[in-house]
């Protein structure tokens, strides 16, 4: 196992409407276990608010667990370089102010990686197909597919061993979709790089997706093959989902 | 069926630090009673330009042109005749719809101003006449509803808010940008079953501008498919995702994954040009699998196909 989770919670305290209530206890997530593998690709589904970005951000040590506790494989020496997140929206993963080079490099600088800065940043804008011309830019003189590339390659400059990518095509057009959903598993089959793929498009993760957990309201209702949970859904969670896809 | 507003052949150019751009030219199309007209293209293909042309929503400055303009049987002289149908003529819908409303007034309140100002209600029938919209776009019981400011409720509630807008001017046409991205998909197919009910209950025509493909399929009527500011291929719906004839519009339908892909995904190599640096010819030849030696040259017109298809391609040129 790369990475296994045990009964992850986190709460949130929610202020009341008005300031003499009380503040709301909203448990995000509830006593969440998962594993994964190396060189796998576990998918979550779920609708809107049933909790997939803060597992995500649980996962990637963005936020602490109220309770519970991530056990972590041999692999992984260090959590905060070896697991990395893409996110949904490419517009606010760059400081507007900063190059891409500067960006890009920041991650390597905070892991004591700047001696191999040039090299693996080469490196991860040819595994993204992006010219190494882009560092000298700004991220507003990018498109979104080739904000998220990069976006992609900062990640990939870590060498991740575990990849989490929150919604990463959710914003982009279906071409530019496909050629990151590419660019993904062509990652995933040389580098052996395992990931966490979040999505509430059911084709997008049926495509990625060895295994699929289904959310919903923090629990995770549902879990196996990827085929197996979405040709025959067993929880009415999973059956809502596929029945509410828009395309039949 | 009644063709409501008929476009034929519009151009537009918005102002830019350094000159006039192109981004819309020579698109015509028309919407008929109680039909769904689905535009769909990639992003930065003109199609919320076209549709803010429509409205007189452009930038100060944008040069409109066209050769002829319908609307309900009345020929536009020109742009400025878009401004005038605004609102009782043809309303419209935006994406995000928290944006597009005003969070100091509540929901209520946003619509009996529209029924005042656009019907001339009382403040007693328009009280009475909000509460039915809001109803009517399942935000019930509408008395707590109309009490809500826009922060209280979600963007899907809020989405029908402006839906309830678009009702309070009773409008001909409905053009709707975008209107359910960002929503999750449950609440996606709820929006746009909305829409598509109110559009065949008041007769609406309805232009959809999406790059939702899914979504098209599903609610369109007819379809049209834009790419680089011209409008590259026009049929029933059915016809133009079933059997597309565009290379365009074949390669980018072959993007979506399906049930069946593994592996890699086809994509179209190249990326989407630069209105400022269009291709000569067909804007899609640099990237087009089965380009003919005329395809940087000219630029194809729209070719008739027997089954009532139009598509601008060289290739069906003899169909």
């Amino acid at each position: 196992m790369l990475l296994t989770a045990e009964r992850l919670t986190k709460v949130y305290r929610v202020p009341g409407e008005v300031f003499w209530q009380p503040a709301r206890r909203l448990e995000a997530v509830k006593e969440v276990c998962l594993g994964i593998r190396e060189g796998e690709t576990l998918g979550i589904v779920g609708a809107s608010g049933c909790g997939k970005t803060t597992l995500a951000h649980l996962l990637c040590h963005i936020i602490t667990p109220t309770s519970g506790r991530i056990a972590y494989g041999p692999a992984i020496v260090n959590p905060g370089r070896d697991i990395q997140l893409i996110s949904q929206n490419p517009y606010d993963a760059f400081d507007p102010l900063l190059s891409l080079g500067q960006s890009l490099e920041e991650p390597l600088l905070i892991h004591d990686l700047g001696s191999q800065r040039d090299a693996r940043l080469r490196q991860a804008l040819a595994d993204v197909r992006l010219d190494p011309d882009i560092l000298a830019r700004r991220p507003h003189a990018l498109s979104g597919g080739q904000r998220q590339r990069a976006a992609l390659a900062r990640a990939l400059a870590c060498e991740p061993k575990l990849l989490v990518c929150d919604e990463p095509t959710s914003a982009l057009d279906l071409c530019v979709q496909a050629g990151i959903l590419n660019n993904l598993t062509e990652l995933k089959d040389r580098r052996g790089l395992a990931l966490i793929f979040i999505s509430h498009d059911l084709d997008v993760i049926r495509h990625v997706s060895d295994r699929i957990c289904v959310m919903s309201s923090g629990i995770i209702v549902e879990e196996g093959r990827a085929r197996d949970v979405l040709s025959r859904p067993r929880h009415p969670v999973t059956r809502a989902l596929i029945d509410g896809a828009l395309r039949p | 069926m009644k063709e409501i507003l008929r476009v034929e052949n519009l151009c537009v150019q918005l102002p830019l630090a350094d000159g006039m751009l192109a981004v819309a030219r020579d698109v015509s199309f028309s919407l008929f009673e109680g039909e769904i007209l689905c535009c769909v293209g990639e992003s930065g293909c003109g199609k919320t330009t076209t549709a803010l042309a429509l409205t007189g929503l452009l930038p100060e400055h944008s040069h409109v042109s066209f050769d002829r303009l319908v609307f309900d049987g009345e020929p536009a002289r020109d742009a400025r005749a878009c401004t005038r149908w605004r609102g009782r003529g043809i309303a419209n819908i935006f994406q995000e719809a928290t944006a597009h409303l005003d969070p100091l007034f509540c929901v209520g309140a946003e619509v009996r101003e529209t029924l005042t100002r656009t019907r001339g209600l009382e403040a007693r029938a328009a009280r009475d006449e909000a509460r039915r919209l809001l109803e009517r776009v399942g935000l019930r019981p509408a008395e707590d509803f109309e009490r809500f400011y826009p922060h209280q409720l979600s963007g899907g509630m809020n989405q029908r808010v402006l839906v309830a807008l678009a009702l309070a001017c009773a409008p001909r046409v409905l053009i709707a940008d975008e209107p359910t991205t960002g929503l999750d998909q449950g609440l996606r197919r709820e929006t746009a079953g909305l829409i598509r009910e109110l559009a065949r209950e008041e007769g609406w025509a309805v232009l959809w501008i999406t790059h939702d493909v899914g979504l098209a399929e599903e609610i369109a009527d007819r379809a049209v498919v834009m790419y680089a500011g011209r409008i590259v291929e026009e049929g029933r719906a059915e016809a133009v995702f079933k059997r597309p004839l565009h290379p365009y519009t074949q390669a980018l339908l072959a993007c979506r994954p399906g049930k069946e892909s593994t592996g890699r995904l086809p994509s179209i190599p190249g990326e989407v040009p630069n209105f400022r640096a269009l291709p000569s010819g067909c804007a899609f030849h640099p990237r087009c699998a089965r380009r003919l030696e005329i395809c940087d040259k000219d630029i194809p017109k729209t070719f008739c196909q027997p089954n009532g298809q139009r598509v601008r391609c060289y290739l069906l040129q003899n169909a």
